[in-house]
C-alpha cells in the first residue's frame, strides 16, 4: 500500500518537474522574442525625445513613508528631479513616530495649504496638507497611521492627475524611468490600466544624491544570488506573463496605475501583506468582469533600484511574507481559477501560481521527506535519484544562465566584464542550495498559514519596515 | 570687470552639447569652463567667477532652475547672467526660468551661432552699465 | 533511463558552459569595438566640430571605419542643432553618398534595415528624402513607420503633416512619436494641421486641434472657436464622441492664449461632458478672462471634482486677490480654499 503511494508520488513529482520546466523554457523563448522587439522599437524611435513632449499625460507620484526620517528628504529630492514633462510628487507621512514630517518641513519650507480631496477611496484621517513655495509640484500629506496601502489610498484621494505612480521610500528610481514606464499608456491610452518596471538590486552600486552612478555586483554573496534570481524573475517571468496578457504582479516599489481604475476597485487593500499583487489582480478582475478591453503591461527597462536583504534572517522573513501575500491574494480571488471568463489569467496564470508558486515549495519539501522513507523501504534506486537530481540542477542552471544571457544581449547594466563570470557562477549556485533554501522558507510559510488559519481574517496593522518591497518568485 | 578674455560657464549633461557650445564660444574668443551636472556647475561658478553661465534645464542632481536660484542667492555669484538651455516648449517652463532669475533662454535643438550672439548681447549690455 | 538522464544532464551542462563562454567572448569583443570606436570618435571630433561650424575642413580620404565614426558623431549632433550647422551636416551626408545609400536600404526586404535607414535619414536631414519617408509611413512594420515619423519631424516636413496626423489618429504610429514629430516641426506644422480642421473623422480632428494648440497662433482662434461651437450642433446622441474635439479646441484656445474666443469658452462651461468643462475652465484661466469669474465661482463650488478644481485654479490665475478672499471665507468649497492657499503661495 505505502509502496503504491510512494511510487505514485514519484510519478507525480517527475510529471510536475517536467511541466514546470517546459513552462520555464517556453517563457524564456517568449521573453527573448518580446525583449528583442522592445529593443528594436526603442532603437528606431528615439523614444526618450518623443516621450518628453507635452502630449504625455501628467502623473501623480505617490511616496508613502513611515518612520523614514533618514531618507525621506533625499527621496523627495530625487523624485522632483525625474525627467517627465508634467508631474507632482505627493509625499505621504503615514503617522510616523519619528521626525519624518519635520525633516520635510525643514528641507522644503512647508506651508500648510488645504487640498480638495476626491473622496473616492477610504483611508485613515488626514491631519493636514502642506506645500512648498519653492516646489509647486510637491504636496505633503500628513495622516494618521494606517499602513502602506492606506497611505497610498490617501495619496490617490489627493492626486490631481489621471495616473498615479506608487513608489517605495527606499527605492531609487532612475531619472528616465518614469518616461519609459509611461510609454505603454502613451501608445494605448484607452487600454492601459497599469504598468510596471524592473526591480534591480542596489547593494554594491555607488549611490550619489539619490541616484545610482555606478553599477557593481554586491560584495555580499546572498545579495549577489538575488541579482541573478531577479534576472529570471523579471526579464523572463514578468516579460513572459505580460506578453500573455496575464501579468499578476507589479512591484510595489514602482508601479504606474490609471487612477480611475484604482478608484473603481476601491484602492489598495490594507488587510493583506501583499497589497501590490492584490491590487493588480483586483484590477484585472474588475476589467474582465465589466467586459472592458484593457492591458496590464511590464516594461523591461525602467529601473527601480532597491536594497536586498544581506542576511539569511532578513531574507527568510521577506520570503515568508511574500509567500503569505501570494497566498492571501490567490485565496481571495480563487474564483477566478480555471474560469474561462478571465481568459489567460484564469486559465493559465492563476493555476500556475497555485500549483507551482504556492504548492511548489511544500511539494518539494515533501519530496525531501519521502526520499529517506523510500530509501528505508528499499524502493529507491540511488543511481536514478542522483541522475535525476543532476539533470534537474543542470537544467536549472541553463535556465538561469539563459536569463543572464538575456540581460547581456539586451540591457547590459553591469558594465564590468569580469562580473559576468561571477554572475554565471552564482547562476549555478542559485540552483544548488539557494533555491532549496527559499523553497524551505516558503514551505514553512505555508505551514504557518495552515496552522494560523484564524489570523488571516484580522491581519494586524503593520508598519513599513515589514512591508513587501516587492513580490517575487522563482519565475514570475 | 577685467578687459581680458571673458569666461563663460557651460553646464549640460550632454557631452555633445558641451563640445558644440565650447567650440563656438572659444572660436569667438571666450574662455570656456564646462560642467556636466548642477553641483559641478555651482562649484565651477564659485571657483571661476564666470562672466556668464549657460545652463541646461534638465541636468541630473540640480536642475538649471535650481542652479540659477542658488547662484542668485549667493552674493558672490548673484550678478552672473544666466542663459537657460531648454528642451521643453511649454510657456510655463520659460516663465519658471525667468522667475528663478535667468536672463535669457534658448530652445534645443539650438544654433551655436545664435547662442553666441545672445552671449555677446548680454555681455555688451552688462558692460555698458 | 538513467543513461538518458545522464546524457541529457551532460548535454545541458555543456550548453550552459558554452553560453557562458559566448557571453564572455562577446563582452571582450564588445569592449574592444567600443574602445576602437571611442578612439576614432576622439580623433574625429575636432573635424566634426569644424565641419559643423562651417570651416570646410580637409576631409581627404577617410577609411570606412573613420567615415562611419564621423557619420555617427554628425548624426548625434544633428539631433541637437538647428539652422545653418544643421544644413551643413545635411550637405555633408548628401555629398558623401550616405543619403543615397540609406534611400536604397529603405527598400530592403528586411524590416530592421528599413527601420535603421528611416531613422538615419532623419539625422542626415536631407530634404530630398521627404517623399521616400512619407512613403515609409505606409510600411508593414511598425518600427519602420515609427522611425519614418520621427525623421519627418526632424526634417520639419510640412508636406507630411496630414499623413502624420492620420497615422496618429489611426494608431499606426505610437502617439508619442507621431505627436512628438509634429511638435518638433513647430509652427511649420500649423498649415497642415489647419487643413485637417474639417476632416470627417472626429479622431483626426481632435488630434489636429490639440496639436494646433501648440503650433498655431492667434489667427487660429476663429477656426478653433468654430470647432468648439460647431459640435454643439451635432445630434445629442453623438455628443459623446465629439466631446474630445470640443475639449481639444478648448485646450488649444487656452494655449494660444487669445481672448477672441472667450465667449465660446464661457459657453463651454455648460458643456455636458465634464472634461470639456475642465478644459474650458483651464483655458479661461490661462487667458485671464474676468467676465468668466462668476460662472467659474459657480463651477468651483458645485461641479464634480475635476471641473471644479480647474475652475478654482482658473479663478486664482485670473484674480488672485479676489480668489484668496473667496477661498478664505468659512464654508467656501474645498476647491476654492485650495486655490486661495495656492494663490497665497505664489510669489506675486
Amino acid at each position: 500500500m505505502i509502496r503504491d503511494v510512494i511510487e505514485a508520488f514519484g510519478v507525480v513529482v517527475i510529471a510536475y518537474f517536467a511541466v514546470l520546466n517546459l513552462l520555464y523554457i517556453a517563457f524564456t523563448a517568449l521573453a527573448w522574442r518580446s525583449i528583442t522587439r522592445y529593443l528594436h522599437s526603442l532603437e528606431y524611435a528615439a523614444i526618450d525625445e518623443a516621450l518628453a513632449s507635452p502630449l504625455t499625460p501628467p502623473i501623480s507620484i505617490l511616496l508613502p513613508g513611515y518612520n523614514e526620517e533618514a531618507g525621506i528628504v533625499q527621496s523627495v529630492h530625487a523624485l522632483l528631479q525625474l525627467r517627465f514633462p508634467e508631474f507632482e510628487v505627493i509625499a505621504i507621512n503615514d503617522g510616523s513616530k519619528d521626525s519624518t514630517l519635520q525633516q520635510l518641513h525643514d528641507a522644503f519650507d512647508l506651508v500648510e495649504a488645504p487640498r480638495a480631496l476626491r473622496g473616492t477611496v477610504a483611508h485613515a484621517p488626514i491631519r493636514g496638507t502642506y506645500r512648498s513655495p519653492r516646489h509647486p509640484e510637491l504636496l505633503v500629506v500628513d495622516k494618521e497611521n494606517g499602513g502602506k496601502a492606506d497611505a497610498l489610498n490617501a495619496g490617490v484621494d489627493a492626486a490631481r492627475y489621471p495616473y498615479v505612480c506608487a513608489v517605495d521610500a527606499d527605492a531609487i528610481i532612475e531619472p528616465e524611468a518614469l518616461l519609459r514606464v509611461a510609454k505603454p499608456l502613451l501608445d494605448d491610452p484607452d487600454l492601459v490600466v497599469a504598468t510596471g518596471g524592473i526591480v534591480r538590486i542596489a547593494n554594491g552600486c555607488t549611490v550619489e544624491d539619490g541616484r545610482v552612478t555606478e553599477v557593481r555586483l554586491p560584495k555580499n554573496r546572498l545579495a549577489t544570488l538575488q541579482v541573478v534570481e531577479y534576472f529570471r524573475a523579471f526579464l523572463v517571468g514578468r516579460v513572459g506573463w505580460s506578453q500573455l496578457h496575464a501579468l499578476l504582479i507589479i512591484s510595489g516599489a514602482f508601479g504606474l496605475f490609471r487612477r480611475s481604475t484604482v478608484e473603481a476597485v476601491g484602492g489598495w487593500d490594507h488587510t493583506t501583506v501583499g497589497e501590490d499583487m492584490e491590487l493588480v489582480v483586483r484590477m484585472h478582475r474588475h476589467m474582465r468582469e465589466s467586459g472592458q478591453e484593457y492591458r496590464v503591461q511590464f516594461v523591461p527597462d525602467p529601473v527601480c533600484w532597491t536594497e536586498a536583504p544581506e542576511t539569511l534572517k532578513v531574507l527568510s522573513r521577506q520570503r515568508r511574507r511574500w509567500q503569505r501575500g501570494l497566498f492571501e491574494t490567490l485565496w481571495r480571488h480563487k474564483r477566478m481559477t480555471l474560469n474561462p471568463r478571465y481568459g489567460a489569467l484564469g486559465m493559465l496564470a492563476m493555476p500556475y501560481f497555485i500549483v507551482f508558486e504556492l504548492l511548489g515549495p511544500p511539494i518539494a519539501l515533501l519530496g525531501y521527506l519521502v526520499l529517506p522513507i523510500s530509501w528505508a523501504l528499499g524502493l529507491l534506486s540511488w543511481p536514478f535519484v542522483l541522475a535525476f537530481f543532476v539533470f534537474a540542477v543542470m537544467l536549472g542552471q541553463l535556465l538561469s544562465i539563459s536569463a543572464l544571457a538575456l540581460e547581456e544581449f539586451s540591457f547590459r547594466r553591469h558594465p564590468r566584464g569580469r562580473e559576468i563570470l561571477r554572475m554565471s557562477a552564482y547562476a549555478a549556485i542559485e540552483n544548488l542550495g539557494y533555491r532549496q533554501l527559499t523553497d524551505l522558507w516558503r514551505g514553512v510559510a505555508f505551514w504557518d498559514l495552515i496552522r494560523g488559519k484564524k489570523s488571516w481574517g484580522d491581519m494586524q496593522r503593520r508598519g513599513f519596515q515589514t512591508a513587501p518591497s516587492d513580490q517575487l518568485s522563482n519565475s514570475s | 570687470m577685467s578687459d581680458g578674455p571673458r569666461t563663460v560657464l557651460v553646464a549640460d549633461d550632454d557631452e555633445d552639447i558641451l563640445q558644440l557650445v565650447s567650440f563656438r564660444l572659444e572660436r569667438a574668443g571666450y574662455t570656456v569652463v564646462t560642467a556636466s551636472d548642477g553641483q559641478q556647475a555651482l562649484a565651477a561658478a564659485r571657483e571661476h567667477k564666470p562672466d556668464l553661465a549657460v545652463l541646461d534645464v534638465m541636468m541630473p542632481g540640480l536642475n538649471g532652475y535650481e542652479v540659477t536660484r542658488q547662484l542668485r542667492d549667493d552674493e558672490a555669484t548673484a550678478a552672473i547672467p544666466v542663459i537657460l538651455l531648454t528642451a521643453r516648449v511649454q510657456e510655463a517652463d520659460v516663465s519658471r526660468g525667468f522667475e528663478a532669475g535667468a536672463d535669457d533662454y534658448l530652445r534645443k535643438p539650438f544654433s551655436p551661432q545664435e547662442l553666441r550672439s545672445r552671449v555677446q548681447a548680454i555681455l555688451a549690455r552688462r558692460s555698458v552699465r | 533511463m538513467i543513461d538518458a538522464l545522464q546524457l541529457l544532464g551532460g548535454a545541458l551542462s555543456v550548453l550552459a558552459v558554452a553560453t557562458m563562454v559566448v557571453l564572455v567572448a562577446r563582452r571582450v569583443a564588445l569592449s574592444r569595438t567600443e574602445r576602437r570606436r571611442a578612439a576614432l570618435e576622439h580623433e574625429l571630433t575636432p573635424l566634426a566640430l569644424e565641419l559643423v561650424d562651417g570651416e570646410e575642413p580637409e576631409l581627404g580620404r577617410l577609411s570606412a571605419a573613420q567615415e562611419r565614426a564621423l557619420a555617427a558623431i554628425l548624426g548625434r549632433y544633428a539631433r541637437k542643432l538647428r539652422g545653418e550647422p544643421r544644413d551643413r551636416i545635411a550637405a555633408f551626408f548628401e555629398e558623401r553618398g550616405a543619403v543615397r545609400r540609406e534611400l536604397g536600404q529603405l527598400r530592403s526586404r528586411r524590416s530592421a534595415k528599413r527601420a535603421t535607414a528611416a531613422f538615419a535619414l532623419g539625422d542626415m536631414g536631407a530634404l530630398s528624402t521627404v517623399d521616400a519617408l512619407i512613403g515609409a509611413l505606409d510600411d508593414r512594420a511598425r518600427d519602420v513607420r515609427s522611425a519614418a515619423a520621427r525623421s519627418l519631424g526632424m526634417l520639419e516636413a510640412e508636406a507630411a503633416v496630414p499623413r502624420l496626423v492620420e497615422s496618429l489618429a489611426g494608431s499606426e504610429v505610437p502617439r508619442a512619436i507621431a505627436g512628438g514629430a509634429l511638435l518638433a516641426m513647430g509652427s511649420k506644422a500649423a498649415p497642415g494641421l489647419r487643413s485637417l480642421l474639417d476632416a470627417p473623422d472626429p479622431g483626426v480632428r481632435a488630434n489636429a486641434i490639440e496639436l494646433l494648440g501648440f503650433t498655431g497662433d492667434a489667427t487660429d482662434a476663429d477656426a478653433l472657436d468654430k470647432a468648439l461651437r460647431e459640435d454643439h450642433a451635432i445630434a445629442a446622441s453623438s455628443w459623446g464622441e465629439h466631446a474630445e474635439v470640443r475639449a481639444a479646441a478648448a485646450r488649444a484656445l487656452g494655449r494660444i492664449g487669445t481672448r477672441r474666443a472667450a465667449a465660446g469658452l464661457r459657453g463651454a462651461l455648460n458643456d455636458p461632458a465634464p472634461f470639456v468643462r475642465t478644459a474650458a475652465a483651464h483655458a479661461l484661466g490661462r487667458i485671464g478672462d474676468r467676465d468668466a469669474f462668476d460662472a467659474l465661482v459657480r463651477q468651483a463650488s458645485d461641479d464634480m471634482y475635476d471641473p471644479a478644481q480647474a475652475a478654482a485654479q482658473a479663478l486664482a490665475a485670473i484674480d488672485p486677490m479676489k480668489a484668496m478672499r473667496l477661498g478664505g471665507v468659512e464654508g467656501a468649497s474645498a476647491h476654492l480654499a485650495e486655490a486661495a492657499a495656492l494663490a497665497e503661495l505664489e510669489p506675486a
